[in-house]
């Protein structure tokens, strides 16, 4: 996580989740307390917008600078929801959570700061547990996103059920 | 926006309906565009078709990102709390029921504790998001900090 970071636009992006899915591992190559690899990322308000307009939320503390200086914020932030694309912008295009048939079963998040335009997210994220219910496989991650003061933005815990 | 609220003034109990919204393809592959989220559940007809789980269970038609659904659940608080004093902290959540394109979900917020820390000042929220069915999607717990 030392490489230096410029602006991620959606241009960097690789949006073909099937390319090497056979490198991610299953369920039985997670290695729980293990650190996987991960890459800074820095924001911007483009992607924050974008975000933004996709869950139809205009709010002007996200879009109008002019206005966010004025209220207690003294400046555009982002949704405290924002973690929902580090997860994928901060990782590698062989992390587990791109494996095509991943399910989504629950999240729970602490928001200790908000993030803003401009700010560069570091990422620590491990799967932590795994577990065979009903005869699914599932995988319990956590993540911890900081920023470029290492001030700890936003934690978090996701349970997904696994493909394979 | 609403006027600006203090601790004092929100009772256990208050609740409110929050983002309703019709759920599409189309905003399904915004939210996977915008979320780096392109998980071929969320927009891959075919890959649904052949996807059994271990318990015999299907998807319909493709799916709604879970954190979709979470970002909806949020986007409430926030309506909710930035006007005012207050934050969005924390939120728990259990996606139930998979959400279609078709699907009209509501979020709906109830306070169910309050509680004055050191130095806080918090509501314990429960959040319910239903579809048109009245099927409960997600669950959630969350947290609001009021700032006065």
């Amino acid at each position: 996580m030392s490489e230096t970071s410029s602006a991620f636009s959606a241009e960097d992006f690789d949006y073909d989740f099937w390319k090497d899915a056979d490198k991610r591992a299953g369920w039985d190559d997670l290695e729980p307390g293990e650190v996987v690899e991960s890459k800074p990322v820095t924001i911007t308000a483009d992607i924050i917008q974008r975000y933004a307009r996709s869950i139809g939320d205009m709010n002007p503390l996200y879009f109008d600078e002019e206005y966010a200086k004025t209220t207690r914020f003294g400046g555009l932030i982002s949704p405290p929801s924002i973690h929902a694309l580090f997860l994928f912008a901060c990782t590698t295009h062989d992390h587990f959570m791109r494996t095509p048939g991943t399910v989504n079963m629950g999240q729970n998040w602490w928001i200790q700061h908000p993030v803003r335009p401009g700010d560069t997210i570091t990422l620590t994220a491990r799967c932590l547990d795994k577990v065979i219910r009903k005869g699914n496989t599932f995988a319990i991650h956590d993540n911890v996103f900081r920023n470029q003061h290492d001030t700890v933005v936003c934690s978090g815990r996701g349970w997904t059920m696994r493909p394979y | 926006m609403t006027a600006e609220f203090s601790y004092a003034d929100i009772a256990v109990g208050h609740s409110f309906d929050g983002v309703k919204v019709d759920v599409t393809r189309e905003m399904i592959k915004e939210f996977a565009m915008a979320s780096f989220d392109n998980n071929p559940l969320h927009w891959d007809d075919d890959f649904i078709a052949e996807t059994t789980f271990a318990n015999g269970k299907k998807f319909d038609t493709v799916i709604g990102h879970g954190l979709m659904t979470y970002s909806f659940m949020v986007r409430t608080m926030t309506d909710w709390l930035w006007p005012d004093n207050g934050n969005h902290r924390r939120l728990e959540t259990r996606f139930r029921s998979p959400v279609y394109p078709g699907d009209t979900i509501q979020v709906r917020v109830e306070v169910q504790d309050k509680r004055e820390t050191r130095k806080g000042k918090w509501l314990v929220c429960g959040l319910t998001v239903t579809n048109q069915r009245g099927e409960i999607v997600s669950t959630g717990d969350a947290l609001a900090e009021i700032l006065n």
